[in-house]
C-alpha cells in the first residue's frame, strides 16, 4: 500500500501522523524522497483499510499546513478511468497525486514508472543495459510511442505472466517488457523502435517490483528531467505511434490511440 | 487519537474523499489492493462453448470469456479446437475494429487457460432494448437509429471480408452515453468474400428479429436500408439474400 502526500518537509508528516494517529514511521513504513517535494509512504504491510481511512481525512482536515505553494498540477478528471469502485467507498487508484514516479500494481507485482524528458545519457543507459551491468534492472521505452500508461500495464501483465511459465521470449524481464509493448513479433525491430537508442531523449523508465531504494536509484540512473506521467498524452508523436502500429483512420474515429495499442499488444499471439 | 478525529468517523471520511477526486487542493490517495485477475471473479454468463465471467483488469472493469474443454473430445483434438477458436475471436475482434466497426477493446489472450479478456462496456444489449420497445410501443426515432446502426455496422464487416457468423440482438450493445453500437461475440466468426457467406448472416439477423421482435415493425427493412448504402457490394448480396431467403440458410446439396 502507497500512501503519498505533498508536504512541505518531512517533519510535518511524521509528527502529524504519529502524534495523532499512532501510526508510527519507521517499522512498517518507508519514506521516499521525490524531487517534486513529495514523500511517498510504503508500507510494506497491508494495514487495515481504515488506518490508511483515518489518515487520509485527517491529512485533509490539515490541508493548511500543506505545501500551499507546491507547484502541483491539477488532478485530471481523464484519468477518472483509472478510479474504479471496488468496495464501496475505496477506490482502486493507479495514478498517484504529486510524485513524478508512480506505482503501478499488475498481476500481484508492482510496476514502477517514471517518464524523464531531455535525457542525455541515453547512450551509457543503452551500452550499460547490452552488457547486463544496469543496476537495478530497468526497461527503457522510447516514450513517444506511449500514449497512455494503459497499454504499458497491458505489456506488463502479459510479461508477468509469461514470466510465470518461465516462457519468456527475449532474455530478461524487462526486455520482454519492451518487446511486449511493440505489438509485434520482431524483437529485434521491436527493441530498436520501442526501446531505447543513443538519441533518445525522452523516455519511459519501468521496473517491476521496486524497493524503494531501487526507486531512488532509478531516479539517479537517467540524467534527465523527472516529469509526470500525464505528460504522455501531450507529448505523444501521433504520427509515429500509427505508422508503428499500423493504427488506419476509421479506427481511430471509435476509441482512442490507447485502446488501439492495447488490442495489437494483446492480439499479437493470436495473429 | 484526537476527539476531532474521533467525532468525525467512517463516512464522513468518505463523503470527503470522494469529492477530492475533482478538487486539486487534496495530496493524498491511496493504493488499495487492485490485481488483474484477482480472485474476485463473478460469473454472469455460461453457454455450450465458454463462460463469461467480470473481473478488473489492471483496475479497468473487464469481462473474461473463457472457453472451456469439452469432456467427450480427445484432448489432443479439444486443445487444438479451443485455441484454433479463442484465436480466431481475438483475430476477427481486432479486425472489426480496423474495419471501423466498435467492439470491445482487447485487454489479454490467455492460451493456456483459453481466456479473452476484454472491456466490459456499459449499457445494454439491443435485444432488450427492442422488447422494451415492442412491449411498451413509442420511440420511433430511437429504433430506426439502432437499426441504421446496425446496417452501417454489418455493411463495414462484409466489405472488409469479415462475416460475423452470429447476428443476433443479444449480440449487439448500445453504450449507454454516446449510444454507440457495439458488437460482441466474434466465436462464431470467419473471413470470407463470398456473397454467399454474407447474404446467410444477414439471412441469421432476420429470422432472429422475426422470432425475437416481430413486435417492432419490419427492421430488417430499416437494416438493410442502410447496408446498402454502405456496402459497395450490395447487388451481389442482395441477389444471393433472395436465394438464401428461399431455401434457407443450408445449402441445398445436390450430387
Amino acid at each position: 500500500m502507497i500512501l503519498e502526500v505533498g508536504f512541505k518537509t518531512l517533519k510535518d508528516i511524521s509528527t502529524l501522523l504519529t502524534e495523532n494517529l499512532g501510526l508510527f514511521l519507521g517499522d512498517y513504513w518507508s519514506v521516499i524522497e521525490s524531487e517534486q517535494q513529495n514523500y511517498s509512504f510504503i508500507c510494506s504491510f497491508p494495514p487495515a483499510p481504515f488506518l490508511f481511512a483515518f489518515a487520509f481525512y485527517f491529512l485533509h482536515q490539515h490541508q493548511s499546513i500543506l505545501n500551499p505553494k507546491s507547484n502541483l498540477p491539477p488532478y485530471s478528471s481523464s484519468h477518472s478511468s483509472y478510479l474504479h469502485p471496488t468496495v464501496e467507498g475505496t477506490y482502486s487508484v493507479f495514478r498517484v497525486f504529486g510524485a513524478a514516479m508512480k506505482v503501478f500494481e499488475v498481476n500481484r507485482s508492482t510496476l514502477t514508472l517514471a517518464l524523464f524528458t531531455d535525457v542525455t545519457n541515453s547512450k551509457e543507459l543503452l551500452d550499460s543495459m547490452q552488457a547486463g551491468t544496469l543496476e537495478p534492472e530497468v526497461a527503457f521505452l522510447n516514450a513517444f510511442l506511449i500514449p497512455d500508461v494503459f497499454p504499458v500495464l497491458a505489456a506488463a501483465y502479459k510479461t508477468l505472466v509469461s514470466k510465470s511459465r518461465d516462457s519468456l521470449t527475449t532474455r530478461t524481464l524487462h526486455s520482454e517488457l519492451v518487446y511486449n509493448y511493440s505489438g509485434s513479433k520482431h524483437i529485434t525491430e521491436s527493441l530498436k523502435r520501442c526501446g531505447i537508442c543513443d538519441s533518445s531523449s525522452y523516455v519511459l523508465a519501468a521496473c517491476f517490483n521496486a524497493s524503494p531504494d531501487e526507486m531512488k536509484a532509478i531516479e539517479k540512473l537517467v540524467h534527465g528531467k523527472e516529469i509526470n506521467l500525464e505528460e504522455l498524452g501531450e507529448r505523444a508523436d501521433q504520427a509515429q505511434i500509427q505508422k508503428h502500429f499500423k493504427i488506419t483512420g476509421p479506427e481511430l474515429t471509435l476509441s482512442s490511440v490507447g485502446d488501439a495499442i492495447t488490442c495489437r499488444i494483446a492480439a499479437r499471439d493470436a495473429l | 487519537m484526537t476527539k476531532e478525529m474521533g467525532s468525525v468517523g467512517f463516512t464522513a471520511f468518505l463523503a470527503v474523499k470522494k469529492e477530492d477526486f475533482v478538487s486539486n487542493t487534496l495530496i493524498v490517495i491511496m493504493e488499495i489492493k487492485t490485481d488483474s485477475n484477482d480472485g474476485s471473479l463473478i460469473l454472469i454468463k455460461q453457454g455450450a462453448e465458454a463462460r463469461v465471467f467480470e473481473s478488473t483488469f489492471v483496475g479497468r472493469r473487464s469481462i473474461i470469456k473463457e472457453r472451456f474443454s469439452k469432456k467427450y473430445r480427445h484432448p489432443v483434438l479439444d486443445s487444438k479446437l479451443t485455441l484454433k477458436r479463442l484465436n480466431a475471436e481475438a483475430r476477427c475482434m481486432t479486425k472489426a475494429r480496423r474495419l471501423g466497426v466498435s467492439t470491445p477493446v482487447l485487454y489479454a489472450v490467455d492460451p493456456i487457460l483459453y481466456t479473452l479478456t476484454f472491456e466490459y462496456v456499459e449499457g445494454c444489449s439491443v435485444k432488450d432494448i427492442l422488447l422494451e420497445i415492442g412491449s411498451n410501443g413509442g420511440d420511433s426515432k430511437r429504433l430506426s437509429d439502432i437499426a441504421m446502426q446496425i446496417g452501417v455496422a454489418i455493411g463495414k464487416l462484409h466489405d472488409g471480408g469479415l462475416i460475423h457468423g452470429d447476428l443476433t440482438t443479444s449480440n449487439m450493445l448500445v453504450r449507454s452515453g454516446t449510444n454507440e453500437l457495439v458488437l460482441i461475440d466474434f466465436g462464431l466468426s470467419f473471413t470470407s468474400a463470398i456473397p454467399e457467406d454474407k447474404a446467410v448472416d444477414l439471412y441469421v439477423l432476420e429470422r432472429a428479429l422475426l422470432s425475437m421482435h416481430s413486435s417492432c415493425g419490419n427492421l430488417m427493412e430499416l437494416i438493410l436500408a442502410s447496408y446498402r448504402k454502405t456496402s459497395k457490394q450490395w447487388s451481389s448480396t442482395s441477389n444471393k439474400l433472395a436465394q438464401v431467403r428461399q431455401r434457407g440458410r443450408k445449402r441445398t446439396m445436390v450430387g
